[in-house]
């Protein structure tokens, strides 16, 4: 079930997403993340997502925000699925709808960058040869091969020096 | 003369591989002062030893917002260590 606007337990289905159109937006840019199966060099059976859920939610809320001041947008759709995912199945969908299709594209990158850059939300990865790991740790990727995160861990790096 | 200070009780919460590695999703504490969130890592790392190499991956929430490990925690503060996030 939806926990709430942007968080569900249940199966993301893409059919409502293409269901109304409005004559106001020109462009609808719809973006599904989906389970691939090999992950690592590895193939994954499934995976588990978690969430803080109350910061994840705003967090959503307000990338949705920003969003919606730095481009002339009709309508934001955000919603990622919690819990147990397999290959083949929608993680996360972004339904950006705007008069032009530039403005669309881009909050549409935008939003799906920062989602995976920013929200705490994490995936639990469980492979058929009955490892599992955490995606997004140092103990699975070394930073260096990190490279859609780069600016994370450097910040965390900062972090870390001044803790320690 | 010595009045005897209420303890100040925050809530620590685990994720992800940290949740992993302390078997907890959260900790109740009950400082004696106000401590700064990175004194409470500093405690934890000592009280956790699967912890350490993994706190200083983290970012620091209280209460839902990111805040420096400078930040002294009040009471009924909900202090999260938030691992290298991976959604999407």
């Amino acid at each position: 079930m939806e926990k709430n606007a942007y968080l569900t337990d249940a199966p993301i289905l893409a059919q409502p997403f293409m269901a109304e159109f409005s004559a106001a937006a020109g462009a609808s840019i719809l973006f599904f993340g989906i389970v691939r199966q090999l992950s690592h060099g590895k193939h994954c059976h499934y995976l588990e997502y978690e969430a803080y859920e109350p910061m994840a939610v705003e967090q959503i809320e307000s990338l949705k925000s920003e969003a919606l001041q730095k481009w002339p947008l009709e309508q934001v759709t955000i919603l990622h699925r919690l819990g147990r995912i397999y290959p083949g199945e929608i993680a996360v969908a972004i339904d950006v709808r705007s008069a032009h299709r530039d403005d669309a594209y881009q909050a549409s990158r935008f939003l799906i960058e920062q989602i995976k850059h920013q929200v705490p939300i994490w995936k639990k990865e469980y492979f058929e040869d009955g490892t599992c790991a955490w995606g997004g740790c140092e103990t699975t990727q070394s930073p260096e091969t990190f490279d859609s995160n780069q600016w994370q861990w450097s910040r965390e790096r900062e972090l870390a020096n001044e803790l320690f | 003369m010595n009045a005897v200070l209420p303890k100040i009780k925050v809530t620590v919460l685990f994720f992800a591989v940290l949740k992993d590695a302390t078997g907890l999703k959260r900790l109740e504490i009950e400082l004696e002062r106000p401590q700064t969130c990175g004194q409470i890592l500093r405690g934890l790392s000592d009280q956790f030893v699967n912890l350490s190499g993994l706190l200083q991956h983290c970012r620091l929430a209280v209460n839902g917002a990111f805040v420096d490990p400078s930040r002294v925690l009040a009471g009924g503060d909900e202090l999260a260590l938030l691992p290298p996030v991976s959604g999407g």
